[in-house]
C-alpha cells in the first residue's frame, strides 16, 4: 500500500499555474505651467514578472512634446523620465487633460498599450464642475458594443462641452469626439460604439473620457475612467468541469483494486 | 506456417502505448483545429508571418535555380538568405508544397516540432531500452513543457513556436531522438550513419540544439574501461565528422562569413519561477528519484539524461561569452527536467500491478492539469493560423500592397513601424511587402543575417512615432525626425512611404519632398519625389578611403550625422597602391572630423537593371565611383570593374572600367569547397548504404 500511496499523492496534488504578466503602473507629476513651457515627470514601474519590451512613452495633450523610447522595462525596476512640454498655440489659462500613452510589447513581440490620466494647469488652476462616469463593458474580440458615458453638470449654468473618448490602441471607437450642450444640474448619457481592434482576450483595458469646457476666459477639464474587458467567445459545447476529475477518481479506484486483486492471487 | 504468439502483457503494453500516443495527438489537435490548420490562408502573428516570404522565395526562386542559399533583395537592402538561418524547415515546406498548397505546408511544418516531441521522446526512451511505462510516461510529460506560458520566445514550447521559433521546436524534438539513437548506437556499435544524418538534421534546424547535443554527448566518454573510452570516442568522432561534412555546404560559409552579420548577444536576467513555472516545477521533485537511482545503481542512461541538465546550465551561464543569448538554453533544462521526472514517476510503480492503468491515470491527470493551466494559447493559435486574410484590416492592407506593387527592379517601399499594424495580423505585417507587392522594403526577419540592419532600424526610429530598436544596447536609435529620416530614405532608394500614425501622416504631408499618392484608411501612402529612384548612382562627393578594422562603428557614427552622409566612406583594412590612385582623400586615423567633401561634378547617364541576384548597368562615367545601394557581401562579384569596395553605410562601390558593368551574387572558394565536401560525403553514404558488401566498402570497414 505504501508503494501505491506516493505516486497517487504526487499525481493528485491540486495546484494552479500562474502565467507570467507585465503589469505597468504609471505615476505622473506635473508642475504649474506659468510660462510657455513646463516639465512633466513620468514614472513607470513594471510590477509583473515579465520584462516589457520596446517601451515607449508618449503624451496626449494640447501641448507639444516628443515621445521617449525606454527600451526594456525590467520587473520592479522603476523608470523615470522628464518631458519638456510647450505650447503649440495660444490657449486660455486653466486646467487641461494630459494622458500618458505607454506602448510596449511582450516577449512574443505582441504589442500592448495603456493610457493613464493626469492634468496640466496652465497659469490659473480651475476646478471642473462636471463629473462623469463610464460604464463597464465586456467585449468579445469580434463584436461592437455600446459604451455609455454619463455626464452630470453640477454647475449653476449651462456649458458647451468637448467630450473625447481616449482608448488604448487595441480598442477602437466610431465618432469618439463630440461637442454637446448641457444644462445646469442636468445629467446626460452619451453612447459610443466600441470594438476590439487587436485586443487580447482575457485582458482588461483602462479607458478614459476627457470633458472640457471654457467659461469666462478660463479652461476647465475633467477625466473619467472606465474599464473594458475582452472575453473569449464561449464554446458551443462545454463539458462540465467535474467530469475529468470524476474519470480520474474512477481510474484511481480501479488501479487500487488491481493492487489488491494481485495480492489475493 | 507457425505464427508467433505475442504475450498478453506485451500486447497490453503495446496497446497502451498506441492509445496514449494517439490521445496525445488528439489532445494537441484539439488546440490546433484541423479546419484552421488546413485552410489555405497565409499564417500571420508575431514573427511567424514574416517566415512565409522566405519559404515562398525558396520555392519560386532558389530551388528552381538549384539553390538553397542565395541572395534575397526583399529585406535589409538585400541579404544572404538562409546563410545565417536554418534552411531545413523551409526546404521541407517547399518540398511539401509540390503536393499540397504552400500555405498549408507552411502551417503543418510550423507545428511539426510540437506534434513530434511526444513521439520522439517515446522512441528515444525505447531506444535507450527503458522499460514500460517509462517511455510512454515521459511522452505524456512533454505536454506540460509544450504548454508553458511563462515565456514565448525561448524556444520549444507552443507560444515560442507561434512566435516563429518553429525551427527550434523541430530541432529540439530531433535532439531528443538523437540522444536515444546515439546511446543505442554506442552500446551496440551500430547506427553510425543514422546518427550522423540525424545530427545533421538537428544542426540544420538550429545551432543551439547542435551545441547542446554535441556537448551532452561528451558524457558518453565517461567510461571506466580505457578501451570503451577509445571506442566511444572513435564512434563520436566518426559521427560528428560525417555530420560536419553533411552540413559543410551551409556551416562552413556561415562560420567563414560570420563578420558579415550583426551580433545579438544578450543576457536575460530571469527568476527561477520564470525558468521553472509551476506547470513543470510541480513535477520536479520526481527528478530526485531519478538522481537517487543513478547514485544507487549507476545507470548510465540516467547519468546521460542528468548530464543534459548540467550542460544546459553551463551553456546558460556562458552564453554571452560565446556571443549567444542565454535564455535559449533554458528550454533544454525544462524539457529534460520533465523527461527525468517521467522516469522518476514510472519508477514509483515499478513493482505495482496494472502499470498500464497508471499510464492512463498519468495521461488524464496531466492533460486535465495542462488544459486547466492554459490561458492564452488557444487564442494565439487561432490568431496565427486563421491568417492575414481573416484580419479586420485585410482589405486595406491588400489595397496598399496593390498600390505599391512592382518588382525588385523598382525602388524600395518603406513603412512606419507601428503597433497598430497588429490589426493586420502582426506588428510586422509590412515586412511581407515583398510577398504581397513584389517590392523590396527595408525591415525584415533574420535581422542578424546582414550588416545593414543597424542602419535600417535607425531609419525606422526616425520615421516612426513608435520604434522597435532591437539592437538598442549596441546600436542605439533615435526619435522621430522626418528631416533626417528623409535624407536616409533617399540613401536607401525609397520611393514610397506608408504612414500609419496621425503624427507621422501630418509630418510627411507637410514636408515638401513628399506627395500623397492615396489614402487607404487607416494608411496613407506618400511618394518621396526627390529620390533618384536608382540603385546605382555616382555620389555628389568623392568617396573617402578609410583605413579601419572597426568599420561598423565608424559607419554607424557617420550615418547618424546627416551633415556627413553626403561624403561616402570606403572601408579597407589596409590601403594598397592601387587604392591610393583611385581615391582623392584618405583617412588613416579613424577620425570623422577630418571629413571634407570634394564634389564629383559628374553628369552621368546610368541605365540599370536589378534582379534577385544580379545588377547590370551601363554608364558614361568610366573610372568614376559608382555606389550600388545594395548590402555588401564578399560573394558579390563584378565584371567591368576591378573589385567591389565596401562603402558606407553598408553598400557596394565600383569604379567601372567598361561601359557595361555586371555584378552578381556568386560562389566564393569557401562555398565551392563546402559544397564539394557535402556532395562527396552524400555520394559516399549512398555507396556505403547500397553497396554494403562491395570489396571497397569492406576494406574501408576494416
Amino acid at each position: 500500500m505504501k508503494r501505491l500511496l506516493l505516486p497517487l499523492i504526487l499525481l493528485l496534488i491540486p495546484y494552479l499555474v500562474l502565467a507570467s504578466v507585465i503589469s505597468l503602473t504609471t505615476t505622473i507629476s506635473t508642475d504649474l505651467m506659468a510660462e510657455n513651457t513646463t516639465k512633466v515627470q513620468v514614472k513607470l514601474l513594471n510590477s509583473g514578472d515579465e520584462p516589457a519590451n520596446n517601451v515607449q512613452i508618449s503624451l496626449i495633450s494640447d501641448f507639444q512634446s516628443n515621445p521617449v523610447f525606454v527600451g526594456t522595462l525590467t520587473p520592479n525596476i522603476p523608470f523615470e523620465q522628464e518631458f519638456n512640454i510647450s505650447l503649440k498655440e495660444y490657449i486660455l489659462p486653466g486646467n487641461y487633460p494630459l494622458v500618458v500613452l505607454v506602448d510596449y510589447s511582450d516577449a512574443n513581440a505582441y504589442p500592448f498599450s495603456s493610457v493613464s490620466p493626469s492634468s496640466i494647469v496652465y497659469k490659473t488652476p480651475t476646478v471642473s464642475k462636471l463629473s462623469s462616469m463610464l460604464s463597464e463593458l465586456s467585449l468579445t474580440d469580434k463584436e461592437t458594443k455600446k459604451l455609455t458615458l454619463t455626464v452630470r453638470n453640477l454647475d449653476d449654468i449651462s456649458h458647451e462641452l468637448d467630450v473625447k473618448l481616449i482608448l488604448p490602441r487595441e480598442l477602437k471607437v466610431a465618432n469618439g469626439e463630440r461637442t454637446i450642450s448641457i444644462q445646469s444640474k442636468q445629467e446626460k448619457e452619451l453612447s459610443f460604439d466600441v470594438s476590439s481592434f487587436s485586443a487580447l482576450p482575457g485582458s482588461s483595458y483602462v479607458i478614459l473620457a476627457s470633458i472640457e469646457y471654457e467659461h469666462e476666459g478660463l479652461h476647465y477639464s475633467s477625466i473619467g475612467r472606465g474599464m473594458i474587458r475582452i472575453t473569449e467567445k464561449p464554446d458551443l459545447i462545454e463539458l462540465p468541469s467535474w467530469l475529468p476529475i470524476l474519470v480520474i477518481i474512477f481510474l484511481v479506484l480501479i488501479f487500487i483494486y488491481y493492487q489488491f486483486r494481485g495480492k489475493k492471487k | 506456417m507457425k505464427i508467433k504468439k505475442i504475450p498478453k502483457a506485451l500486447m497490453i503494453e503495446r496497446s497502451t502505448n498506441f492509445i496514449i500516443l494517439l490521445s496525445i495527438f488528439l489532445f494537441l489537435l484539439n488546440y490546433f483545429k484541423p479546419e484552421v490548420m488546413l485552410s489555405k490562408t497565409i499564417t500571420t502573428g508575431g514573427d511567424m508571418a514574416s517566415d512565409y516570404y522566405p519559404a515562398k522565395y525558396m520555392r519560386d526562386y532558389l530551388l528552381p535555380n538549384l539553390k538553397i542559399i542565395g541572395w534575397c533583395p526583399g529585406w535589409y537592402a538585400g541579404f544572404p538568405i538562409f546563410q545565417f538561418y536554418f534552411p531545413l524547415t523551409f526546404l521541407l515546406m517547399v518540398l511539401m508544397s509540390y503536393i499540397i498548397p504552400l500555405q498549408i505546408a507552411f502551417k503543418l511544418v510550423t507545428i511539426l516540432g510540437i506534434f513530434s516531441l511526444p513521439l520522439t521522446t517515446f522512441f528515444s526512451m525505447k531506444l535507450m531500452k527503458f522499460k514500460f511505462p517509462t517511455p510512454i510516461i515521459t511522452a505524456i510529460l512533454t505536454l506540460p513543457f509544450l504548454f508553458i506560458e511563462a515565456n514565448s520566445m525561448w524556444g520549444g514550447n507552443i507560444p515560442s513556436t507561434l512566435a516563429g521559433e518553429f525551427s527550434y521546436s523541430i530541432s529540439l524534438s530531433l535532439t531528443v531522438l538523437f540522444f536515444g539513437l546515439l546511446y543505442r548506437g554506442l552500446e551496440e556499435n551500430k547506427f553510425l550513419i543514422s546518427n550522423s544524418i540525424l545530427f545533421a538534421l538537428v544542426s540544420l534546424t538550429h545551432i543551439y540544439t547542435m551545441m547542446f547535443a554535441g556537448l551532452t554527448s561528451a558524457f558518453l566518454l565517461l567510461e571506466r574501461k580505457r578501451k570503451k573510452v577509445v571506442n566511444n570516442f572513435m564512434y563520436l568522432f566518426k559521427t560528428y565528422f560525417l555530420t560536419f561534412l553533411l552540413i559543410a555546404f551551409w556551416f562552413l560559409p556561415l562560420m567563414f562569413y560570420i563578420n558579415y552579420t550583426t551580433s545579438y548577444a544578450d543576457t536575460w536576467r530571469v527568476g527561477l519561477e520564470k525558468m521553472f513555472p509551476k506547470i513543470i516545477a510541480v513535477f520536479s521533485p520526481l527528478c530526485l528519484i531519478t538522481l537517487y537511482d543513478y547514485i544507487k545503481k549507476g545507470d548510465k542512461r540516467l547519468g546521460f539524461l542528468l548530464f543534459s541538465l548540467v550542460v544546459s546550465t553551463i551553456l546558460y551561464f556562458f552564453a554571452e561569452t560565446i556571443g549567444l543569448v542565454n535564455i535559449r538554453y533554458v528550454p533544454f533544462m525544462e524539457l529534460f527536467l520533465m523527461i527525468i521526472a517521467g522516469y522518476g514517476l514510472s519508477r514509483l510503480v515499478e513493482k505495482l500491478e496494472a502499470k498500464w492503468l497508471f499510464a492512463f491515470i498519468v495521461l488524464f491527470v496531466v492533460s486535465y492539469f495542462v488544459k486547466e493551466s492554459t490561458t492564452y494559447i488557444p487564442t494565439w493559435i487561432n490568431w496565427n493560423y486563421e491568417g492575414f486574410e481573416a484580419k479586420t484590416l485585410w482589405d486595406s492592407y491588400r489595397s496598399v500592397n496593390e498600390l505599391v506593387s512592382g518588382t525588385q527592379n523598382d525602388p524600395r517601399v518603406v513603412y512606419e513601424h507601428s503597433p497598430d499594424h497588429n490589426a493586420a495580423g502582426t506588428t510586422r505585417a509590412f515586412e511581407s511587402l515583398p510577398l504581397f507587392s513584389g517590392r523590396p522594403t527595408l525591415e525584415g526577419l533574420y535581422m542578424q543575417s546582414t550588416i545593414s540592419s543597424p542602419f535600417i532600424f535607425y531609419i525606422q526610429s526616425e520615421i516612426s512615432k513608435v520604434n522597435s530598436c532591437p539592437f538598442w544596447n549596441i546600436w542605439p536609435c533615435t526619435n522621430f525626425n522626418i528631416e533626417d529620416g528623409t535624407k536616409h530614405l533617399k540613401m536607401f532608394n525609397i520611393q514610397y512611404f506608408i504612414a500609419r500614425s496621425e503624427q507621422v501622416k501630418t509630418a510627411v504631408r507637410n514636408h515638401p519632398d513628399y506627395r500623397r499618392v492615396e489614402i487607404i484608411e487607416p494608411y496613407e501612402v506618400y511618394e518621396l519625389m526627390t529620390n533618384k529612384n536608382k540603385y546605382v548612382i555616382v555620389p555628389d562627393y568623392e568617396p573617402v578611403l578609410f583605413e579601419t578594422t572597426n568599420w561598423k562603428n565608424i559607419s554607424y557614427e557617420w550615418f547618424k550625422d546627416v551633415d556627413k552622409i553626403d561624403v561616402p566612406l570606403v572601408f579597407v583594412k589596409y590601403i594598397s597602391d592601387e587604392d591610393i590612385g583611385r581615391f582623392k582623400s584618405i583617412i588613416t586615423n579613424e577620425r570623422l572630423d577630418d571629413l571634407t567633401g570634394i564634389p564629383t561634378n559628374q553628369d552621368c547617364n546610368i541605365q540599370e537593371y536589378v534582379s534577385n541576384e544580379e545588377v547590370t548597368f551601363t554608364t558614361t562615367c568610366l573610372e568614376k565611383p559608382h555606389i550600388i545601394r545594395i548590402s555588401y557581401h564578399p560573394n558579390w562579384q563584378v565584371d567591368g570593374a576591378d573589385k567591389i569596395y565596401l562603402v558606407s553605410p553598408s553598400f557596394m562601390l565600383v569604379f567601372p572600367k567598361e561601359q557595361e558593368v555586371r555584378l552578381w551574387y556568386g560562389y566564393s572558394w569557401i562555398d565551392i569547397l563546402s559544397y564539394a565536401a557535402t556532395f562527396i560525403v552524400i555520394v559516399f553514404l549512398i555507396f556505403y548504404t547500397f553497396l554494403n558488401n562491395h570489396k571497397v566498402i569492406k576494406f574501408l570497414k576494416r
